[in-house]
């Protein structure tokens, strides 16, 4: 086969970006697909996560959105003790922690339970998450500082883009290439990928699979983190729960576009989610839709895949 | 071995087939005090207390409702509908509408909003639910935020942010009468439910749920047994919603968010799966958890010295107590209440008391599709 | 015309050809043997037949019909009834229940009807339990009835199996090693099981077999598989002489001195059986290969 027709799904991935992208530019939707890119990122930050605990443990961590906001909190706590850079590090550490107390009293206990009760199970520490959250915090919002303050340095097709946005975008691309190559060059990426399909075997091998899972959960709670740190303060505000309710489900929905066993995909699909949400947000057609227009056309765009391609774009048929 | 023995080692199996237990007299007198223990608390016991109590105990009675028809779909099916709430919602406001935009009696008002309940999972299932337990999860987490999002911000449907009123029906418009009134549908949807059980349908249920291929096999039509699990399932949902409309007098279209569907998946797992009586323990719990745990003297004072930068008040409990509880449920005592009373509930049934009786063994399910 | 037949089916998963241009045809009445060493694609066979999988080429018909589109479903609705490798029930429910899922497609009453209760749906339901007590009673499973399947032992696991399928009145009968975990005596009994059912019911049965002399027994046909395709077809005697089928059994090339030797045993316990003519147990020296 050649390199071509390995890559079929890529390239057909590629040119439906592609072809979205110029119909954009075509309709003056400029902004929207600036604006779109940058979100989108931010989505895609959050779908790796979720993508990398799918390959690894088999379920849909409703949780992922949670480590983001655990992350927040902490940040904006330290930033007040020492500098923002010890402060975003604290928070990191936080989410990592929080990851790795997960999957040891929940994912653990559930290693053999069916995938559904493991997910409800993660639901389940989303919403004790929450619930400390308003407890420990408020119910309000408060608000966070950003890493970098510059707002003007470039502009894209007429549209600003802040300094922190292209850190944010920057990022996902340099760990959606890194994951990529870790899970196909990598032994310990390879070992990951075959605990989840054969924990038996891996294991007869010599392989601890529980160690692995552990640390995946790590990995996946770290990349939770980034993602709220570094896309959030851009709004400069958070509040309980903030990861879960905006960025959870868009990011899922990019994770099921692009397939939820490819880390590339991931990306993209949270990137596409991002330009079609931003499009429904201004774009006149949808402006009769009552309330948050993206919200439904989002939900449409889920359904879509899973009746058309459930495999999404570049996810293998099941 | 001897005959006898013999006769032992069977009725260790089906011992009931072989010589049934009948308690002795004092059994008897002891299950029938126990029961009208029962009979005295539902029924006797909040005609004396104040009306903004009676609003708290229907509404235990409604999400005993919920919990039962979330059990259809997460119990006998399988699959998790994280959008729940949506389903209660739009059939509260579909009854407040029905009955304030069009002038309808209550009744009609509920039989529409049991009827849009069904409509909406026959329409959301059919779409969806070709597709595995996990995306199909996803779908319904989406759906119940396109009904925040969206749905719920239809001013025709919802009056915008101000919600609609739901008056009660005539001649049950005091909070006491329509507790009772409640108490009967309540007693409805058990009834429907024990017969689902007892016919071809709810066999079928569990055969899908545990082995869809052997299901199939059996001439047993896999997505149309999911199908019909989630139309009842939304049925029974949308009725409660209505319920739930009249006894608030009110809808508000914000409190019908993701926290909601997680409460609900919550009381009816740690209520117990399959377990009639635990799911309508499951989900008077936790309607009545911020109003226990005010009653309890000294208990609010407990949760306020727990060390933490702020108080836990009764309000908030419930949403710390309820996620604890699932995570505990799931990872320790997977039968939940239901479990855990059944040596009871087979007491009360004039069998003998045995606490090891844990019911049907827990069996892995296949993930193979049919 | 054969009551159920595939037509060169082929299906590949994946980087293996689990069954090539496989023909079998079952014959009203027939009981018709599938042998050949494990993987070599008779329980995907089977699959394909009930419709688990569809073929990437070929068909299979029933009297005639083409059902290679039909769901799995529809395929028991015309009387295909198959059990499995590992015990097809549902062991989470009693005996009990699962007599009576079995006869599902004999509950003629709709589903509202038996969630209200009606009287129809009542009557059919109490002729659904007496269906089960009766095959219970049968097959020696009444005292097991209200007992959960998970955790009874192998052998009544298997018993239980061939009364739900049976519950489910079937005309032809899909079996899956049916004999695996018995020993000599068992599997004699099931034999005349077998032999029996096929003379009360009318049925017509495929199995798919690794007991050689239970095959040799009660099947009128026999076909062999090795590595996905059709290796020999015939009567049972002619299959087992088939150097290819020894071949595929023992791994090696036949030697003529073992098939002589082999040859002899037959003949002794062609004579033995000759003299006791009521059905004891055969031997081990009849265990051949």
């Amino acid at each position: 086969m050649g390199l071509l027709a390995a890559r079929r799904d890529l390239l057909i991935g590629l040119a439906i970006t592609a072809a979205l992208v110029v119909t954009l530019l075509a309709t003056d939707e400029d902004a929207a697909l600036v604006i779109g890119v940058t979100t989108g990122s931010a989505y895609g930050l959050v779908a790796l996560g979720l993508v990398l605990v799918y390959k690894s443990s088999g379920v849909f961590n409703f949780a992922q959105g949670e480590f983001g906001t655990v992350a927040l909190y902490v940040l904006y706590l330290l930033d007040f003790e020492v500098g923002y850079w010890w402060a975003f590090a604290g928070a990191l550490v936080a989410a990592g922690l929080f990851g790795f107390v997960t999957e040891r009293l929940v994912v653990r206990p559930l290693f053999d339970a069916p995938r559904v009760t493991l997910l409800v199970a993660t639901a389940g520490v989303a919403l004790l998450a929450i619930a400390v959250e308003i407890w420990f915090g408020s119910a309000q919002g408060k608000p966070i500082a950003k890493a970098f303050e510059r707002v003007d340095r470039v502009t894209v097709l007429g549209v600003q883009v802040s300094d922190q946005r292209l850190w944010l975008i920057a990022t996902v691309v340099v760990l959606a290439v890194l994951l990529g190559l870790f899970f196909t060059r990598t032994n310990l990426g390879l070992a990951i990928i075959a605990a989840s399909q054969e924990p038996t075997a891996t294991e007869l091998v010599g392989i601890s699979v529980r160690r692995l899972s552990a640390f995946t959960w790590v990995l996946a709670a770290l990349l939770g983190g980034l993602a709220a740190l570094i896309a959030v303060p851009d709004g400069g505000s958070f509040g309980p729960g903030i990861m879960t309710s905006t960025y959870l489900i868009p990011a899922f929905t990019g994770a099921v576009l692009g397939g939820m066993t490819s880390l590339p995909g991931a990306f993209l699909g949270g990137v596409l989610v991002g330009i079609i949400q931003s499009v429904a947000t201004s774009a006149p057609l949808f402006e009769d839709i009552p309330g948050t227009p993206s919200t439904l056309v989002v939900f449409v765009v889920l359904l879509a895949v899973l009746v058309v391609r459930p495999q999404g774009l570049l996810g293998k048929r099941a | 071995m001897t005959v006898d023995e013999r006769a032992d080692a069977r009725e260790g199996q089906s011992g009931e087939r072989q010589r049934p237990f009948r308690p002795s007299p004092a059994g008897w007198v002891a299950r029938a005090v126990v029961l009208a223990g029962v009979a005295w608390l539902v029924l006797v016991f909040p005609l004396s207390r104040p009306a903004t109590e009676l609003v708290d105990f229907t509404t235990a009675v409604c999400y005993a409702i919920v919990a039962l028809s979330l059990n259809v779909l997460v119990g006998y099916v399988g699959q998790i509908s994280l959008g729940h709430q949506a389903f209660v919602g739009i059939g509260a406001f579909t009854s407040a509408y029905l009955m304030t935009v069009h002038g309808h009696s209550f009744w009609v008002g509920v039989v529409g909003a049991a009827a849009v309940g069904g409509a909406q999972a026959l329409v959301l299932g059919g779409v969806s639910l070709r597709v595995r337990g996990l995306y199909f999860a996803l779908v319904t987490l989406s759906y119940g935020l396109v009904a925040e999002q969206n749905i719920f911000q239809i001013q025709e449907l919802t009056g915008g942010g101000a919600g609609r009123p739901a008056p009660k029906p005539d001649w049950f418009d005091t909070e006491w009468r329509y507790y009772f009134l409640c108490l009967a549908f309540l007693a409805l949807v058990l009834y429907v439910d024990w017969r689902l059980m007892r016919s071809k349908s709810g066999r079928a249920l569990l055969a899908v749920r545990e082995n869809p291929r052997v299901a199939a096999t059996l001439g047993i039509d896999v997505r149309l047994a999911t199908l019909f699990a989630f139309v009842l399932s939304g049925t029974f949902a949308g009725l409660a919603g209505a319920l739930i409309a009249s006894n608030d007098t009110f809808v508000s279209p914000n409190v019908w968010n993701f926290n909601l569907a997680l409460v609900f998946v919550i009381m009816t797992v740690v209520g117990g799966l399959r377990s009639r009586t635990g799911l309508v323990i499951g989900g008077a719990l936790f309607a009545l958890l911020p109003y226990l745990i005010e009653q309890i003297p000294g208990l609010d004072d407990l949760l306020a010295d727990i060390p933490a930068p702020r108080d836990l008040t009764p309000e908030l409990a419930p949403l710390v107590l309820g996620p604890l509880l699932l995570l505990l449920n799931l990872t320790v005592l997977p039968g939940g209440i239901g479990q855990q009373l059944r040596p009871f509930v087979r007491w009360l049934g004039g069998r003998r008391f045995d606490p090891r009786d844990r019911g049907l063994k827990e069996v892995p399910i296949s993930d193979a599709r049919a | 015309m054969p009551v159920l037949e595939t037509v060169e089916v082929s299906i590949r998963f994946g980087g293996v050809q689990a069954d090539r241009d496989v023909s079998v045809a079952l014959g009203e009445w027939e009981i018709v043997g599938i042998i050949g060493p494990n993987g070599a694609g008779k329980t995907t066979l089977f699959n394909l037949i009930t419709g688990f999988h569809r073929p990437d080429s070929g068909r299979i018909l029933h009297r005639g019909r083409d059902i290679t589109r039909l769901p799995v479903h529809a395929r028991a609705e015309l009387g295909i009834g198959r059990t499995f490798q590992n015990v097809g029930l549902v062991k989470g429910a009693t005996v009990r229940d699962n007599l009576l899922t079995a006869q599902h497609r004999h509950a003629r009453y709709g589903p509202i009807a038996g969630l209200l209760g009606s009287p129809t749906a009542r009557a059919i339901e109490r002729e659904l339990h007496r269906h089960a007590e009766e095959l219970a009673d049968a097959l020696g499973l009444a005292e097991l009835l209200d007992t959960q399947v998970a955790g009874l032992p192998y052998g009544t696991l298997k018993r239980v199996e061939i009364a739900t399928v049976l519950a489910s009145e079937p005309e032809i009968l899909l079996l899956d090693e049916p004999s695996s975990g018995m020993g000599p005596e068992e599997a004699h009994e099931l034999g005349d099981l077998l032999l029996r059912l096929r003379r009360e019911f009318g049925l017509s049965i495929l199995m798919i077999e690794h007991h050689v002399p239970l095959v040799l027994r009660i099947c009128d046909y026999v076909y062999c598989l090795d590595f996905g395709e059709l290796v020999t077809h015939g009567a049972p005697d002619d299959v087992r002489r088939h150097p290819q089928v020894v071949a595929a059994y023992l791994g090696e090339d036949p030697d003529p001195a073992v098939l002589a030797v082999e040859a002899q045993l037959e003949a002794f316990a062609d004579l033995v059986d000759a003299e006791l003519p009521d059905a004891d147990p055969p031997d081990a020296a009849e265990e051949g290969g």
